[in-house]
């Protein structure tokens, strides 16, 4: 059990990742805020029954989860784009894979954050359906483990695992859009997929 | 430069480049048996284009979380706080 009087001091350092996955969730800050307002005050008022020393971050991912599910979600009704075509492996890889690292004495990383940048990357979460963007953020970006993912969402471990397969490979697939919408890519790298986008240079 | 990536599927090992991308996320994920763990990783360690694809998908995941931060406004940091409060004292919730 936990004492009340220590809420304050163990759950506001993680305001900032509850905030960010808040957004991510309704993609509206309005709402964003009030989801996070929300989890922090039933979390309080729950708190003690937060059982001391267990993982207090997945218990409010699942408050936060469960209240967006809640509430939140019938608000924004976006029909959930079922299964959409099936993208293949290391879709980006096979396509950038040699772009990245290129250029002598920068790192993979520095390429691949100066063709992905903050809006691209969150723009490109986003857009995911929601049955795939909830698995990857809560894996990718906040780094939960697959059997606390199914404890969030409270789904088996093996649908964490296909969603985020399918979930990954569709996050490549529209990260690659918008490289190449916004002209990120080199003429070499963009000629491949150039062929259906309508050019008005 | 060109934009075909050699296929890391082309398997002359029996089949170990197809089970090591079989399990690239899980690998990543830092979710296999200790067992399966040290055969992906014996096998990555020494096949290139494996390797390549292995360190892109980790450095691509490195950049989706480092991009997805936001500063939590500080209305809503006061906000919260108070509300807190109000439910310590037993007043009334802002």
């Amino acid at each position: 059990m936990a004492d009340p009087a220590t809420f304050a001091d163990e759950a506001m350092p993680l305001m900032s990742s509850l905030y960010s996955a808040a957004l991510r969730m309704t993609r509206n800050p309005a709402d964003a805020e009030d989801l996070v307002q929300e989890t922090y005050l039933k979390a309080y008022r729950a708190y003690e029954r937060f059982e001391a020393g267990t993982n207090l971050k997945a218990w409010m991912y699942r408050i936060l989860t469960n209240s967006y599910i809640n509430d939140y979600r019938k608000k924004q009704r976006r029909p959930d784009e079922s299964d959409i075509e099936d993208v293949e492996d290391l879709y980006l890889y096979r396509r950038i894979g040699g772009l990245a690292g290129a250029t002598l004495g920068r790192s993979a990383e520095d390429e691949l954050m100066d063709l992905f940048g903050e809006a691209e990357v969150k723009e490109a979460l986003e857009e995911l359906a929601e049955h795939y963007r909830l698995p990857v953020l809560l894996a990718d970006v906040e780094g939960f483990a697959y059997k606390e993912i199914a404890e969030i969402l409270d789904v088996p471990i093996g649908t964490v695992m296909s969603r985020l397969h399918r979930g990954r490979k569709q996050l490549q697939k529209l990260l690659y859009g918008f490289a190449e919408a916004h002209r990120l890519l080199p003429d070499s790298e963009r000629a491949v997929v150039g062929a259906d986008s309508n050019d008005e240079v | 430069m060109t934009s075909d990536q050699p296929d890391p599927c082309a398997d002359g090992g029996g089949g170990d480049c197809t089970a090591a991308l079989e399990a690239l996320y899980i690998y990543l994920d830092g979710q296999l048996t200790i067992e399966r763990r040290t055969t992906i990783k014996t096998h990555i360690d020494l096949c290139s284009p494996c390797f390549d694809a292995f360190s892109f998908e980790t450095e691509l995941r490195q950049v989706v979380s480092r991009r997805c931060t936001d500063e939590v406004p500080e209305a809503l940091k006061a906000r919260i706080a108070d509300a807190i409060r109000g439910e310590l004292g037993g007043g009334p919730i802002g």
